[in-house]
């Protein structure tokens, strides 16, 4: 179980922005006979609402890259390798979704927002 | 005249004229069925095959096989439907596109092994079959009418006529039927001439890529009901059902036994094949197509979305779980649409994509480049494809550029080149969308793909990836090794099977003459065995099969076994690849008729120019391939399609063809090799003969 430390405004703020869609990276469904259906995420947001909605797979280097050099977190990018590199590809949706949920809770909090919402465009 | 799984006629239908005559099975019967029989009676009948596939030129075939409507096991249900298409681009190819259900059945039980429409209705019109009696009837009243609203209103009517085949009293053989009319119809996108225009039967069977709803459109035919109440006599009726049990007994898994995840083989179970972020709640029961042994489809006690099944279930829930965290009714309700408006899922399912990404990208919207109404904000609701599907459908809005597909509004928004060039505009090949299968990594797909006139939608080899994902995404071992699935696959390839290098999906092969071998193969089975004797995707071939000790799958012995025992025939499975080699040459000398050229065999820029990273598409795409000398399951991101080397293999796929490489026509010779003489003078003709 991760343990975060604290977040300052301003990087509670970068977490949550909506990136540029040339910024983005994908998740993917992968559902019987029906091939990959690439999910493009665009925030922390997106990522935790499709992996909260759905099971897709993805590349957890990927995220942690973009977790770090986009979202400017990490802290965030050290604790999903960390805690998916052992599991199969199946379990680390699930996993990976908490964390980003955890950070986005934790950025919420920060900047007063009462519940998770749509990443700020 | 009736014998081995033929009822002996051909209905043609003259929709100009309002006229109806036959055409003896007979005449046709070296081309097995389907669309081999499709093929060449669109050769004989399409007198200028240039023309768009809106124009009344244009000849539509609905071809069942043999084996319809007898108990071969998941090849009695299908219908191979072909013509010029509308969904092509930069050319409205001449395409194919077939649907399961119970059409073809009912048509041969109507005595009738196939129809070809010619012409065009001068006002709405559909066609009503019982048995040898076929009517022109009215369809003012349907025009306008999603796909089961036509179907009921048709049923109704069919109910309070004079028709005798529902009487108490009667046998079949002598005119009774417990069967409603079987319909295939189009929607409001099919009506208004929309390139997503599907061909919809019963609740969710459609002939989806192609635009035939179209066709059906141009030419003013609202739809086709057929009811017949007689027998398809079988060659060696023990025999089928003795091959049936064989193969039971042989290739299904036991009751009890562990079954292994898999693609799309014959050792799967039959289970419904949904997508859904989470399935509909509620009492389900199993649909199936006739005489399957699988049942991939259900119907709910809603009614919402009744037989939808694989792709056309996970159109929606990307977007409806951005937009909800969750899957929710929205996909249900989009999936419902689609199949009532008759819409492209496929097609449609890129294209969200596409706008969603112009909207992210700020071109698309109020106000903007694009400038529409269509509210981007609300992606991922049940409005917002309401809206989109409804517009695309009646040509409102945007929906006018996109009803002629995603690839020509890109064209006329001016942004084509650019739109591929970054690979937001997802439709590698012929202006169809991207199955899924990626042309960069799962090659073969690609390959058939462009060498042939649409996405090629054939399961065979992609099963192996499947079954390897999904072990690999559980956790799990595999039950076959890459080598043993390589030696066990390609023993299967006659007549290549002395070739194991063949299923190498590594970068060093895929411009191979082996890996040219695969793509030609692939070609020449799916054009007899899958798509003109009518064995289901969704279970032939059936290479590995985990049910067995041995792990080797029943194609090879079983397509020929059913095959033979319905016909009567000593078809070996090799005999059917090389009909199927005749019937993919035939295609191919209508393509060129209508301009192919080696030259314009070309992917979208996006396919040579960007890799397949696993940004774009997830950790791994393990496909089966050589790493110092040895097959193993191996990682094929990271890699683009090599301009040169596809070149290369082009060349290799045309000197196996027989074709001439420099324009990718065949020669005299090779034609005459196929008892296609009159196709070689054809191309003299039009001074497009190979080699000359």
């Amino acid at each position: 179980m991760a343990e975060f430390t604290e977040m300052t405004v301003a990087a509670a703020q970068k977490l949550r922005a909506e990136q540029p869609y040339e910024h983005r990276i994908h998740v993917s469904l992968v559902g019987k006979h029906g091939g990959f259906q690439p999910v493009p995420v665009l925030s922390a947001s997106d990522f935790v609402k499709v992996t909260t909605g759905l099971n897709p797979v993805f590349s957890t280097d990927v995220l942690a890259r973009w977790v770090t050099e986009r979202l400017g977190d990490a802290e965030l990018g050290e604790a999903i390798v960390a805690e998916c590199k052992d599991l199969a590809l199946f379990d680390q949706a699930s996993v990976a979704s908490r964390l980003v949920a955890e950070r986005l809770a934790q950025a919420n909090e920060v900047l007063g927002i009462a519940e998770p919402a749509m990443a700020e465009a | 005249m009736a014998t081995g799984g033929y009822v002996g006629k051909i209905l043609r239908v003259d929709l100009t004229a309002r006229e109806t005559s036959v055409i003896e099975t007979e005449k046709y019967t070296e081309w097995g069925g389907g669309h081999g029989i499709g093929s060449a009676l669109f050769w004989d009948l399409c007198k200028d095959k240039t023309v768009s596939g809106r124009d009344s030129g244009n000849v539509l075939t609905f071809m069942t096989s043999p084996l319809s409507g007898t108990m071969a096991p998941s090849a009695s249900g299908r219908v191979e439907v072909q013509g010029i298409g509308t969904a092509g681009y930069p050319v409205n190819w001449f395409t194919r596109s077939n649907f399961g259900g119970r059409f073809g059945g009912q048509l041969k039980q109507a005595g009738w092994d196939g129809i070809v429409l010619e012409g065009k209705a001068d006002a709405p019109i559909w066609l009503d079959i019982i048995n040898g009696k076929v009517e022109f009837r009215d369809a003012a009243d349907l025009w306008g009418k999603d796909t089961q609203e036509t179907q009921q209103l048709i049923w109704e009517l069919k109910e309070n006529e004079e028709h005798g085949w529902t009487e108490i009293g009667k046998t079949r053989d002598s005119g009774r039927t417990t069967q409603k009319p079987a319909i295939i119809t189009i929607g409001p996108a099919g009506e208004n001439q929309s390139s997503l225009g599907c061909l919809v039967h019963d609740a969710g069977n459609a002939a989806g890529q192609g635009g035939f709803g179209a066709v059906f459109g141009s030419k003013n035919l609202k739809a086709i009901s057929v009811v017949g109440t007689g027998s398809i006599a079988i060659a060696d009726p023990a025999g089928l059902l003795n091959a049936r049990i064989w193969a039971k007994e042989e290739y299904a898994a036991a009751p009890g036994q562990k079954v292994e995840p898999n693609g799309p083989t014959f050792g799967v179970d039959p289970a419904p094949v949904f997508l859904y972020a989470k399935n509909p709640d509620g009492p389900m029961g199993p649909q199936a197509c006739q005489g399957c042994i699988n049942g991939c489809r259900a119907r709910f006690d809603t009614g919402i979305a009744n037989e939808s099944s694989c792709q056309e279930t996970s159109m929606y829930k990307a977007f409806d779980t951005l937009a909800h965290g969750e899957g929710t009714d929205a996909s249900y309700i989009a999936t419902d649409l689609v199949q009532k408006m008759g819409v492209n899922s496929y097609e449609l399912m890129q294209g969200i994509g596409y706008l969603y990404a112009l909207s992210k990208m700020g071109v698309l919207g109020k106000g903007l480049e694009i400038d529409t109404d269509l509210d981007m904000s609300r992606v991922g609701e049940a409005d917002f494809a309401i809206d989109l599907i409804t517009k695309i459908s009646n040509r409102e809005g945007i929906g006018e550029d996109l009803a002629d597909g995603f690839v020509r509004a890109a064209e006329k928004w001016g942004r084509l080149e650019q739109d591929y060039a970054i690979g937001i505009l997802d439709f590698p090949y012929w202006g169809y969308a991207n199955h899924g299968y990626d042309p960069r990594a799962e090659t073969e797909w690609g390959y058939s793909s462009i060498m042939g006139d649409r996405d090629m939608n054939e399961h065979g080899f992609n099963a192996n990836f499947w079954s390897v994902i999904k072990h690999m995404m559980a956790g799990l071992e595999m039950p076959v090794s890459a080598e043993e699935y390589a030696k066990i696959t390609t023993a299967k390839m006659v007549p290549y099977d002395d070739d194991p290098n063949m299923v190498d999906y590594s970068t060093e092969n895929i411009y191979s003459e082996s890996f040219a071998k695969l793509v030609v193969w692939q070609r020449h089975y799916t054009r007899f065995w899958k798509q003109s004797a009518l064995y289901c995707d969704f279970r032939y071939p059936d290479f590995t099969n985990y049910n067995r000790e041995d792990n080797v799958g029943i194609t090879g012995d079983g397509e020929p076994k059913f095959w033979n025992a319905v016909t009567g025939q000593d078809l070996t499975f090799l005999d059917g690849i090389e009909l199927g080699r005749r019937i993919w040459t035939l295609d191919n000398a209508i393509w060129i008729l209508q301009g192919r050229h080696r030259d314009m065999v070309q992917f979208a820029s996006y396919i040579y120019d960007i890799p397949l990273e696993n940004s774009l598409v997830g950790p791994y795409y393990p496909m089966a391939g050589k790493v110092d000398g040895q097959y193993a399951y191996i990682n094929v991101l990271g890699r683009s399609i090599d301009r040169d080397g596809f070149e290369e293999w082009k060349t290799h796929f045309y000197n196996l063809e027989g074709w001439d490489p420099a324009s990718g026509w065949p020669t005299r010779e090779t034609l005459e090799s196929l008892n296609l003489a009159f196709v070689a003078d054809a191309l003299t003709e039009a001074e497009k003969l190979g080699g000359e």
